[in-house]
This record gives structure tokens, sequence and C-alpha cells, in this order.
């Protein structure tokens, strides 16, 4: 899938907009890997090109992203390391890193995007249900 | 919120290590400490490690920095002791006490606990594998201070960890390593604790949870615990 350039941001960590998206300082500029397939990303503002999978499993990935994106889905869907290489038809060492590289980028991503807020009742959709009755002993 | 842990093991199981051997002391059983909340069914935290006080605390400490630092909660666990004084730790704030007259140093600070906290526990005596016993009993807080939480509260209406449990079930069936009665293990830590946070990932963000579908006009909407709740 092709995302817009509006999604991405700049990873130099030199760079003052490293991490910052939408600042119009990105621009795609030609492309790379095996057929051509994977857009280099322009910074404006540091000058460093680097590749759209910068910062994300797929980087420097040899795998074609629909077969790492099946190991990913495999291994979540209860599927282990060794079944997962035979269906896919890679070794299993190849699954493990890719494990590694997913779990390693997952931390952070929990550490950022998770966090609960439990007395902001607005923020979340609260299902109705109907509750069997417990039985419940006086405390 | 609902705390547990999650046993599982890398390389061999505790029992098979030996004490005297360096290798063994990277292997052993693994508790994968998590704290969730009922309502959203949303993984606050993880902390994947050996099943002890250090990683209890860290368990509350991440959960209080994630919820704001919030007091108006109902928190359940099992009978776990390091729960207990994890949670004073946590959440505890000191009050100064007065000096009395005369010399001698000024006396230690009391810890109080906030008066809207309410930590619960649940202790289930088992038969023969089968649960014949269920005792509640409120560490912190009042019974009338429960009362309304539970009131509050819109999936649960006594004090229990279900949630938590059932989330750990939903994980072994995702996670091969953790998976129970296979041959399926993590051989090192690393690859172990990197499964831990992409299943825990996966859950959060993939997983539609069936309890948390909303009906619509023509079916059902599913939800997943963060994506979708927030």
């Amino acid at each position: 899938m092709d995302h817009p350039i509006e999604h991405f941001c700049c990873q130099n960590p030199d760079c003052r907009d490293r991490g910052v998206r939408g600042q119009g300082n990105l621009l795609f500029c030609g492309w790379s890997g095996e057929g051509k397939r994977i857009r280099m990303i322009y910074c404006r503002t540091c000058k460093a090109r680097f590749s759209e999978r910068k910062g994300t499993v797929l980087s420097q990935s040899r795998l074609a992203d629909e077969k790492a994106v099946s190991l990913l889905e495999h291994i979540r869907d209860g599927c282990g390391t060794r079944a997962t290489a035979r269906l896919l038809g890679v070794d299993k060492n190849t699954v493990t890193r890719y494990i590694k590289l997913a779990g390693a980028h997952a931390q952070p991503l929990h550490d950022e995007f998770v966090a609960f807020s439990p007395s902001d009742a607005g923020g979340a959709v609260r299902r109705e249900m109907e509750l069997r009755r417990q039985e419940t002993r006086p405390l | 919120m609902q705390f547990d842990e999650k046993w599982s093991f890398v390389g061999k199981k505790q029992d098979h290590c030996d004490p005297g051997d360096p290798l063994d002391l990277l292997k052993g059983d693994d508790w994968s400490h998590i704290a969730i909340d009922p309502e959203h069914r949303l993984l606050i935290s993880l902390v994947p490690g050996k099943r002890t006080g250090e990683n209890c605390e860290k368990l509350v400490e991440d959960t209080k920095r994630r919820t704001g630092g919030r007091t108006d909660l109902l928190i359940t666990s099992d009978e776990h002791s390091p729960y207990t004084p994890a949670i004073e730790k946590a959440y505890a704030r000191e009050v100064p006490r007065p000096k009395k007259p005369g010399p001698g140093r000024r006396p230690k600070p009391d810890r109080v606990m906030p008066e809207d906290l309410c930590y619960a526990t649940v202790c289930k005596t088992r038969k023969h594998g089968r649960v014949v016993e269920v005792v509640r009993a409120v560490v912190f807080g009042t019974a009338a201070r429960l009362a309304a939480m539970l009131k509050r509260s819109t999936v649960s209406k006594t004090v229990n960890t279900a949630f938590v449990e059932r989330a750990n079930g939903t994980e072994r069936g995702m996670n091969a390593r953790t998976t129970r009665k296979t041959y399926c293990f993590s051989k090192q830590w690393e690859f172990h604790n990197a499964a831990a946070y992409l299943i825990g990932f996966s859950y959060n963000f993939c997983w539609p949870v069936r309890t948390l579908r909303v009906p619509t006009g023509d079916g059902c909407r599913s939800r997943r615990p963060r994506l979708d709740n927030a």
C-alpha cells in the first residue's frame, strides 16, 4: 500500500524536523530495491535520503512485503516458528529474526499509544450489555 | 483494573534448572505480569520476567503512569502478596505528623492511601481442580467505596479477575510459545519477550474482541481494544 508523503517523517536523528509529519520537508525521489518497488524519500531540511521502509519492521527486509506480513500474521495467530517456516517456505531463523524485529517495534509503539484514562467517560465508548447475575458472598 | 501473572518458561522449567549451572541462569520460568482494563479489554501494561516483587512494582508503577496518576480505580488481583506493598508504594502519599514538644527528631510521616482507590483480592480455593470456594477481600478502601465502584462498572457486579484471565487465555492461543500441552516453547529470553510484546500489541490493535462488538442496523460492528475504543 502506497502511503502519501504526509504520513512520513524524517528519520535522521540529527535533523531538526525528525519525527514531525506534514512539515513539507519531504519528497519522493526515486526508487530502490529489487524491481525498484521501494520509494526513496528526500528531506530538504537535512538533505538526507532514506527508504520509505526505514523505521518499520520491513526495513532492510529481503522478503517480499506480502510474505513478511504473512509471516507475522502466522505468528500472531498461534502458529509456531517451525510451522510458519514450513508454511511460508522460509528458514526458521528468518522467522525468529522477524519476531525479534517486530517485538522491538511493538514495545515502543505500546509505550507511545497505550494510555488509559478511567475518568474520561467521553473518550471511551462503553458497551451496553445484559449481565448475568453473579453469586457473591458478603465481604 | 485487573492484575495477574501468566506462567510460561524459557528453555526448561524451573524445577529442571540447576542453580549451579551458569547456563541455566538464562532459563526457567517466566511470568508475564499483566494489567488490563476490564471495560475496554485494553492491555495496559505488560512486564515479562520472573515472579518477583520488583516486577509487580514495575507493573503497578507503569499502570499508574499510563492512567495519568488517577486514583479513582478499582484494582483487583489474586492473592499474590507483592501487589499490596507495590500498590501502597505507588499510590500512598506521605502526610507529615506533628512534632511533639521537646527534644527529638520529627516523626516519620504517615503513608495514607487515597480515599477513592479501592484494591480488592480474589482468593479461590480448589479441590480436585475445581473451585469450591471464592473469598473476596478489600485490602485498600472501604466496602461502601467498593460497592460504589462496582455500581459504576459496566461489566462487573462483583470483585473478580475474570477479564484478565480471559485475556491470558486469548494470549495463550495467539502465542505458540505460551500454548499449553504442545511442544512449542521459547529457547531464549530475547525472543520470548519479543513475541510477548508482539502479541500484546497485536491483541490491543488488531484483535476484534467478540464481547466488545456493537450492534448496528444490519449486523454487528467489531471493535478492537485500543483502536476502536479510544
